[in-house]
């Protein structure tokens, strides 16, 4: 029991470089440079007292520093409170979990006598003065430090015939018993949330650099196919424009001999075959009548004859399908037993397309 | 260097890079995607014109024949011996049918509407059928002859023949295939 309450005093000094596992206990003393100390004096009920110093604490710990506190009572309703702000680094000390958190120069109380120098050694040395009303004078202005006279005038104290006296207190293994009472606990105890609460580092750097270097494979690779890929329609394209001019020409040949053909086939409709012509109208006629003249001009025929009935060769003619427009250009007149015509008509154009044919 | 400095410097540098390289990149990117835009588009038409090229085959057989057939038609010696000669033709068929040539006249080659011939005038007496045989000869025989105006005419009753004046254009190689 002796050994685990001697545990639980013993102290870890945050500057002294200790390893997780050579922690000997949860209280932690601050050094000085670690910290900022305010202190402030409340007339107030206990009750009261709790909320102001939370709110105090809100305050001063704003910024995510953390804050403890320890109080003494002055007087009915009358009490000082001391805040320690810690600096961030404090916290990279600290172990996961609930710790005591201990500012340096709150340990000097129960050291220190009153009215008393003391040049205390820590990391750096300075002057300390506790006077009767419990108020601590501490300084390391380096112009304070080279004489006690110096230090002493400036808080006011005469110089004559005071002694300094040195207090290594780096070698305190453990807490005095009157440095730290019940209350106190309340306002030292600190819950560190680091550990396996803290956010692993991300290597934003590294994973910028590789990024970019994706960004920029991306981007070349990108590049290379696009030329790759113009590179290659050109070479089509230019191969298949030559087959095109090869198709351009062919169908220019094609269309100029389809001119031509239509230039003549034109031609032919206009001036159907005279031998079909005439061959069809003698092979209607045949017998029927005489004919005396056969004019033809293209598809335009006329003709002038004698016949037994005029009228029976306009009738033959007209209900042939060879011809229309079929009519007499003259008065049917008659001489001796005979009947005088003359006809004229037009060849059709659908029975022409065949007899045109050459 | 503060971190607040380092970081508007990566920012100037990151600016930097976009206005610089990037915002060149990129309008470099756009013009080569329009380019190869282009390009598929020209690709895509040459192949439409190779697939339209089949069916150009299939037409030139069709067009060749008739132009092949439409060449057996015309007048294809030396054209500036194409009077004489087509005169010369002439004579043989109307001597070959028996057909008196009485008159006959040859003009200047001229193409008309796309087609080129050279017009003969011509008076001929002969029998019914031995014009006709003329006339179906010149007009079946290369270089073919297009009659344009035909009029026969019995002279008398009595007579067996008849008179015909023949107005024809025999056809030449168009000046286009020349």
């Amino acid at each position: 029991m002796k050994n685990v309450l001697k545990r639980t005093s013993a102290l870890n000094w945050l500057d002294q470089n200790i390893g997780r596992s050579d922690k000997k206990s949860n209280i932690y003393v601050v050094p000085r440079s670690l910290y900022q100390e305010h202190r402030r004096t409340y007339k107030a009920t206990a009750l009261e007292l709790l909320r102001l110093i939370r709110n105090e604490s809100k305050v001063y710990g704003r910024s995510g520093n953390t804050v403890v506190w320890r109080c003494r009572q002055l007087g009915s309703n009358n009490f000082t409170v001391l805040f320690a702000v810690l600096d961030q680094e404090v916290n990279e000390s600290l172990r996961k979990g609930w710790q005591i958190v201990l500012p340096e120069t709150w340990l000097l109380y129960p050291l220190l006598n009153r009215d008393m120098l003391y040049r205390v050694r820590s990391g750096d040395d300075y002057w300390a003065w506790l006077k009767q009303d419990q108020t601590l004078h501490i300084t390391t202005i380096k112009g304070l430090m080279q004489q006690p006279q110096y230090f002493l005038d400036a808080i006011g104290v005469p110089a004559h015939g005071v002694q300094a006296e040195t207090l290594d207190f780096r070698s305190l293994s453990e807490v005095p018993k009157s440095a730290i009472n019940a209350f106190d606990y309340l306002g030292l105890s600190v819950w560190h949330k680091t550990g396996a609460a803290k956010q692993p580092d991300v290597p934003w750097r590294k994973l910028a650099i590789f990024a970019g270097g994706l960004l920029l494979v991306y981007a070349g690779l990108l590049s290379a196919g696009l030329v790759y890929h113009e590179q290659r329609l050109n070479d089509q394209v230019a191969t298949l424009q030559a087959q095109a001019n090869e198709v351009f020409v062919r169908q220019r040949e094609l269309e100029e001999q389809m001119s031509v053909l239509t230039s003549y086939q034109e031609y032919f409709e206009r001036f159907p075959s005279a031998a079909y012509l005439l061959s069809r109208v003698s092979e209607q006629l045949q017998g029927k009548a005489v004919v005396r003249t056969i004019q033809l001009s293209g598809p335009q025929l006329q003709i002038s004859g004698t016949a037994d009935s005029a009228t029976e060769v306009f009738s033959i003619l007209s209900a042939n399908p060879d011809w229309a427009e079929v009519r007499f250009d003259r008065n049917i007149q008659r001489s001796k037993d005979q009947e005088v015509f003359t006809l004229s008509m037009v060849h059709k154009k659908e029975q022409n397309q065949e007899g045109s044919s050459q | 260097m503060t971190k607040r400095q380092k970081t508007g410097l990566y920012i100037i540098a990151i600016l930097a890079i976009a206005r610089f390289l990037v915002v060149p990149w990129s309008e470099w990117l756009d013009a080569k995607i329009s380019i190869v835009r282009a390009l598929e588009q020209n690709k895509e038409r040459f192949q439409n014109l190779q697939s339209k090229s089949s069916q150009l085959t299939d037409q030139q057989q069709m067009i060749s024949e008739g132009y092949q057939a439409l060449s057996n038609l015309w007048f294809t010696g030396d054209l500036s011996q194409a009077s004489v000669k087509i005169m010369q033709h002439v004579e043989r068929i109307a001597k070959k049918h028996q057909v008196e040539l009485s008159t006959r006249q040859a003009g200047q080659p001229v193409t008309v509407d796309g087609v080129s011939a050279i017009p003969l005038s011509l008076f001929v007496k002969g029998s019914p059928a031995d014009l006709f045989a003329f006339i179906l000869t010149l007009e079946s025989v290369q270089p073919v002859s297009v009659i344009q105006n035909v009029r026969m005419t019995k002279a008398n009753v009595a007579s067996q023949d008849m008179t015909s004046t023949v107005d024809l254009a025999v056809l030449l190689k168009p000046e286009r295939a020349q």
